[in-house]
């Protein structure tokens, strides 16, 4: 038990590092064009236990959110759109439940669910959460193109570093 | 109690996420400049599109104030309008020869002296008829606004009737549409008058009798107030001459007069108020007797 803990801990600070001193400082915007952020942070809270109750997710959502936040002179914002993320974690997981159910032991990882689910998975949340995200960056509808383009560019990339993330260390739980 | 405490611990996690989105989004709000700017104008938006909507209704919930409000300002602009036309009738005078000047200038300033006397008080007529043989409307102001038995009242485009008998906040006005009713009027330009008379229930016409048969009368000449009750101005237009016929052996004309104003619909008018009336009528009973 204390174990998981301590290594969702380490994630924890690894993810955040990465994000920060790596992801962020990958430039892929030439020209006008700069609709490509990577953001792989989510993959702290997809990768939380299935039994982790959700006050705790929401919070440690929010957290995770807000440290990124810090980093990214954004206030919040990818707090909000990470508590939307962890909310929806729970209906995710009926939406897509396998014919044997869950082992609520597990976590939800490549290697417990497979590939195919996994990538269901992901790309669902992480999906929802850029689109949440950039609305909150453009905080108006009225760019709902630039919302869209950012989103469906910086869902392939973020989602190419994720599965990157899942081969190099393949985490059990 | 025991419910709503239940529903809470169940609903915790739909509980927490709403408080943590509403904390981020203030926080969102308050520390990032274009999020500020953009949520401040759609506040400002939606503040101005409720301003708008409170707007319209109190528009219509003020709109009887709003009507009363422009009622006395068209009274006062018919006031100012009788006094410019006397004004302008003035200097018409003045182009006469010297000789007659004198005298024309006394009598025209006798009538501006009156028409500047007049006072019209804006009423609205709160029931009114001209379906019966004796029509008689009401309206809402009474003594206590200044309105007193004997008074003319005038529409739009009209005169309407004469007040008879009032009470402290409301008054009954003998229609035009009355069997009673005798209104001065002046047919033609040389200003034969008549007495004008409601004879066949047709709401859209009266009778101008009393006009002697040698005026040359037209169908389509004007009929006007003559002024001569002091109940009305002169000059007020009543209607046009329809059709003039004479009798047999007579020496009047009866002339059918459609009236200019369509009584079935008037909704307001004005009391002719005459400041100097308990002047005029003293004298008026000191010649009776």
């Amino acid at each position: 038990m204390n174990t998981t803990i301590f290594i969702h801990i380490i994630r924890f600070i690894g993810i955040l590092l990465g994000q920060v001193f790596l992801l962020k400082h990958i430039d892929l915007s030439w020209g006008g064009f700069n609709y490509i952020e990577i953001f792989w942070y989510p993959l702290f809270i997809l990768l939380l236990p299935f039994r982790t109750s959700q006050p705790v997710l929401l919070l440690l959502s929010f957290v995770t959110g807000l440290a990124v936040d810090s980093f990214y002179d954004t206030t919040a914002m990818h707090a909000a759109a990470l508590v939307f993320t962890g909310f929806i974690r729970a209906y995710v997981f009926e939406l897509i439940q396998p014919r044997g159910g869950y082992d609520i032991t597990h976590s939800p990882t490549k290697y417990r669910m497979g590939m195919p689910w996994f990538l269901r998975y992901t790309a669902i949340l992480m999906g929802v959460h850029l689109f949440f995200y950039f609305s909150v960056e453009f905080f108006t509808f009225v760019y709902i193109v630039d919302i869209m383009l950012k989103t469906v560019f910086s869902f392939i990339l973020s989602m190419i570093f994720v599965l990157m993330f899942m081969f190099i260390f393949n985490p059990k739980d | 109690m025991r419910g709503i405490l239940g529903f809470l611990i169940r609903r915790s996690g739909l509980l927490l996420f709403v408080l943590l989105e509403v904390v981020s989004f203030y926080l969102i709000i308050r520390f990032n400049e274009t999020q500020r700017l953009i949520g401040l104008t759609s506040a400002n938006k939606f503040t101005g599109y409720l301003y708008k909507q409170y707007d319209a209704l109190t528009d219509y919930l003020t709109l009887g104030r709003q009507m009363e409000n422009l009622q006395v300002e068209n009274a006062r602009l018919h006031e100012q309008l009788l006094i410019w036309q006397t004004s302008r009738d003035d200097s018409l005078a003045t182009d006469t020869p010297p000789t007659a000047t004198t005298e024309r200038s006394d009598s025209s300033q006798f009538a501006s002296t009156l028409r500047d006397s007049l006072q019209f008080i804006p009423v609205r007529i709160i029931n009114n008829s001209i379906a019966a043989e004796n029509n008689i409307l009401t309206i809402n102001r009474g003594r206590k606004d200044g309105v007193e038995p004997r008074m003319g009242m005038m529409g739009v485009d009209g005169i309407i009737g004469i007040v008879r008998d009032v009470s402290d906040h409301y008054a009954t006005v003998m229609s035009l549409l009355h069997r009673q009713t005798r209104i001065s009027a002046t047919v033609g330009e040389a200003d034969f008058f008549g007495a004008l008379r409601w004879e066949d229930r047709d709401p859209c016409y009266m009778w101008l009798t009393d006009v002697p048969k040698h005026a040359e009368i037209r169908p389509g000449d004007p009929v006007r107030t003559s002024g001569h009750s002091f109940i009305f101005p002169v000059g007020i237009l009543i209607g046009k001459v329809e059709k003039v016929f004479i009798l047999e052996g007579d020496n009047f004309y009866r002339i059918q007069v459609a009236l200019n104003n369509d009584l079935s619909r008037q909704q307001f008018g004005y009391v002719i108020r005459h400041s100097r009336r308990a002047e005029l009528s003293s004298l008026e009973q000191r010649i009776a007797q």
